[in-house]
C-alpha cells in the first residue's frame, strides 16, 4: 500500500553554494499494509510532519522512492499530485480545519462540491455519512456550536466522504481531552474495521500509539520499527 | 486557472467579512456625494449660512473612499492568506486536490473580482446620483474611479504575494507596508546620507526623489495619487504615469506571489518568512535601514555630527532588536 524506499530529506540553510544542508531524515524505509492503522510516534522536531507531508506530496524528497497503492509517485509534479490525492487521499487534521460559516452538512459536503459531484447525489451521501459518524442531528449546527470531539468526526467525515483508500492524520486528537481521545480513537479503529481504510496517524502520544496494528519510532530523523504497540 | 468549486470555498471561508467590507465600500462614495449635496441645500435653505459656492460641485480626488479603497485590497488579501496561515487552515486549502497555482490564481481572482466588483457598483451608484443631481462639476469622477480601482488591485496583488512569502498575517502586513516604502528606504536614504558626506547641494537628490522614487514607489499610488495630474489641464482624465506603473507593479507583484506560493515550503507556517534564505539578508537590511533612518533623523533634530552618529547607533540596536523579533521569534 505504502511503500517508502531509502527515503532522505534535506533541509538547506545559507547562500547558495554555501548551504548548510540539514538532515530531517534519514534512509527511511517504512511498508505500511492496505488495511492498516500506522502509527508515526517522535518528539516534536524528529521530523513526523515532514515524513507526512512527503506522503501526501506536499514536498519532494530529497532522494529515496515512495510508492502508493502501486504507483511511483516520487517524481510526480503538482498537477499529477493534486488528482493522485483526490482519488487516494482523506486528511484530518489536529486544528478540525472546519469552515466556520459552513454547517456540519456543508462542510462534510465541501470536497464533493469541489470534485464536482452533482447537488441530489451530494446530499444523499452527506446523510448517509452523517448518519455513520454519529451526527445526523448536527447536520444543521455550525462547528462552534459543536464539541471538540463532534468537531473531529465532521473533520473524519469529510475526510471520508470521497472514498479514499488512505487516511492521513496529523495529531488528530491533539487538541482533545482524553475522555474524548478515546472516543475518537475508538472511532477510528470502527471505521478501520467497517470500511477498511489506511489510516498513517502522526502523533506524539502513545495511547494514540496503542490502537496501532503497526508503530514506527522517529528519532531525529531515523525511523525504527516498534515491536509492540504500547497498551494502555 | 480558476476553479469554480474552489471559488465557493474561498468564498465561505471568509464570507461575512467580504460581505461587511464591500458593502462599506459600495455605499461610502455615494452616500459621502449625498451628505455633500445635502449639506449644500441645507446651506442654501439657512440664511446664517453663506456658501463657498454658490453652485454644488463634488471633487472625488479628495473623496474618502477614492482615497481609502486600497485598504479593501489589504484587508481581503490578509484574509486570504495570512489569516488563512494564522488560523492553520492553509493546510486544510493545500490537502485539496487542486495544485497551488490554481489555488493561488483562485484566491488571486476572487479578491481581484470583488475589488472590481466594488469599485464598478460604486461607481454606477454615484453616477445614477449625479444624474439626478446635477451638480455643476464633478471633479475627477472617471478618473478618480478608475486610478482607485487600478491601486487597489496593485495594493491587493502586492499583499497577497507579501502573504506568499511570510507565515502570518502580521507579517504580511510588515512586509507589504515594507516593500510599498522600499524604493525611499533602498534609494533615497544612502543619496541623503551621500549627500550629506559629499556636500552636495542636493539638487539630485530632489530630482531623483521627484522623478525616480516616487514613481517606482508603490505607496505613492495610494497616498499622492493626484499629485501629477494637474487639474487644469487634464480634468476629468489620467495620465499616464499614476496609471501605467500601478499596472505594471500589480503583474509583477501577482507573478512573484504565484511563483512564491507555488515552491513555498509548507513547515514554516508561524514563522515571520517562508523561505528561510531570506531571513539573513533582510536582517541585514532591516539593521541598515535602522542605522540609516536612524542617523538621518538625528541629525535632522539638531544639524549636528553627533546627532548624525548618536542616532545611527541608536538605529542600529533598534535593528538589531527589531530585526531578531520580527524574524527569528516564531508567532
Amino acid at each position: 500500500m505504502i511503500q517508502i524506499q531509502a527515503l532522505d530529506h534535506v533541509f538547506k540553510i545559507g547562500k547558495k553554494g554555501r548551504e548548510n544542508e540539514i538532515p530531517v531524515l534519514k534512509g527511511i524505509d517504512l511498508s505500511i499494509k492496505r488495511g492498516d492503522i500506522a502509527c508515526i510516534v517522535g518528539r516534536s522536531g524528529s521530523g513526523k510532519s515532514t515524513l507526512l507531508n512527503l506522503i501526501s506530496g506536499y514536498i519532494t524528497p530529497t532522494s529515496g522512492k515512495i510508492v502508493i497503492d502501486g504507483t511511483d509517485v516520487t517524481g510526480f509534479n503538482e498537477k499529477q499530485w493534486a488528482d493522485f490525492r483526490l482519488d487516494h487521499f482523506g486528511f484530518i487534521f489536529q486544528s478540525f480545519q472546519l469552515i466556520g460559516s459552513l454547517t456540519t452538512c456543508e462542510n462534510v459536503e465541501l470536497p464533493l462540491t469541489l470534485k464536482g459531484v452533482k447537488p441530489s447525489e451530494r446530499k444523499a451521501k452527506v446523510k448517509e455519512m452523517l448518519k455513520r459518524v454519529g451526527l445526523e442531528h448536527h447536520a444543521g449546527h455550525y462547528p462552534n456550536e459543536l464539541s471538540g470531539g463532534q468537531q473531529q468526526r465532521v473533520s473524519i467525515a469529510r475526510a471520508l466522504i470521497l472514498n479514499p483508500s488512505i487516511i492521513l492524520a496529523d495529531e488528530p486528537t491533539g487538541s482533545l481531552d482524553s475522555e474524548t481521545e478515546g472516543e475518537i480513537l475508538a472511532f477510528i479503529q470502527q471505521l478501520n474495521r467497517e470500511k477498511g481504510i489506511t489510516f498513517v496517524i502522526i502523533t506524539h502520544d502513545d495511547e494514540v500509539a496503542s490502537i496501532a496494528d503497526t508503530t514506527f519510532q522517529l528519532h531525529d530523523g531515523v525511523l525504527k520499527k516498534r515491536e509492540q504497540s504500547i497498551e494502555i | 486557472m480558476v476553479k469554480r468549486q474552489l471559488l465557493y470555498k474561498e468564498w465561505k471561508q471568509s464570507e461575512l467579512t467580504f460581505i461587511l467590507v464591500m458593502l462599506v465600500a459600495v455605499f461610502a462614495t455615494p452616500l459621502s456625494f449625498l451628505m455633500g449635496y445635502s449639506s449644500f441645500q441645507t446651506c442654501l435653505n439657512d440664511p446664517t449660512c453663506t456658501p463657498v459656492d454658490n453652485y454644488f460641485y463634488y471633487n472625488f480626488s479628495s473623496d474618502i473612499f477614492i482615497a481609502l479603497s486600497w485598504t479593501m485590497g489589504l484587508i481581503f488579501a490578509i484574509l486570504q492568506l495570512g489569516y488563512e496561515r494564522n488560523k492553520g487552515q492553509i493546510d486544510f486549502t493545500l490537502s485539496l486536490p487542486f495544485s497551488r497555482r490554481t489555488i493561488y490564481q483562485t484566491k488571486f481572482f476572487l479578491g481581484a473580482g470583488m475589488i472590481t466588483l466594488v469599485h464598478v457598483l460604486s461607481y454606477a451608484l454615484t453616477y445614477l446620483l449625479i444624474l439626478g443631481i446635477q451638480p455643476k462639476e464633478t471633479i475627477a469622477f472617471n478618473s478618480g474611479y478608475l486610478i482607485a480601482l487600478v491601486s487597489s488591485l496593485m495594493i491587493y496583488s502586492l499583499c497577497l504575494a507579501a502573504g506568499a512569502l511570510t507565515g502570518s498575517a502580521i507579517s504580511q502586513a510588515i512586509v507589504t507596508f515594507s516593500t510599498s516604502i522600499l524604493p525611499y528606504l533602498l534609494i533615497w536614504l544612502p543619496m541623503f546620507h551621500l549627500d550629506y558626506i559629499l556636500k552636495t547641494n542636493r539638487n539630485w537628490v530632489d530630482v531623483s526623489y521627484d522623478y525616480l522614487i516616487m514613481p517606482i514607489a508603490p505607496i505613492t499610488y495610494i497616498t499622492d495619487r493626484f499629485q501629477f495630474r494637474n487639474l487644469v489641464e487634464n480634468p476629468i482624465w489620467f495620465t499616464g504615469v499614476e496609471f501605467i506603473i500601478p499596472i505594471v507593479m500589480l503583474i509583477v507583484f501577482y507573478l512573484i506571489g504565484l511563483f512564491s506560493f507555488i515552491k513555498h515550503p509548507v513547515e514554516r507556517n508561524g514563522r515571520f518568512f517562508l523561505y528561510p534564505k531570506m531571513d539573513r539578508p533582510i536582517q541585514i537590511l532591516v539593521i541598515a535601514f535602522g542605522v540609516l533612518g536612524f542617523g538621518w533623523v538625528g541629525f535632522s533634530s539638531d544639524n549636528s555630527m553627533f546627532g548624525y552618529i548618536a542616532g545611527m547607533i541608536i538605529g542600529g540596536v533598534v535593528g538589531v532588536l527589531t530585526s531578531y523579533f520580527l524574524i527569528y521569534r516564531k508567532r
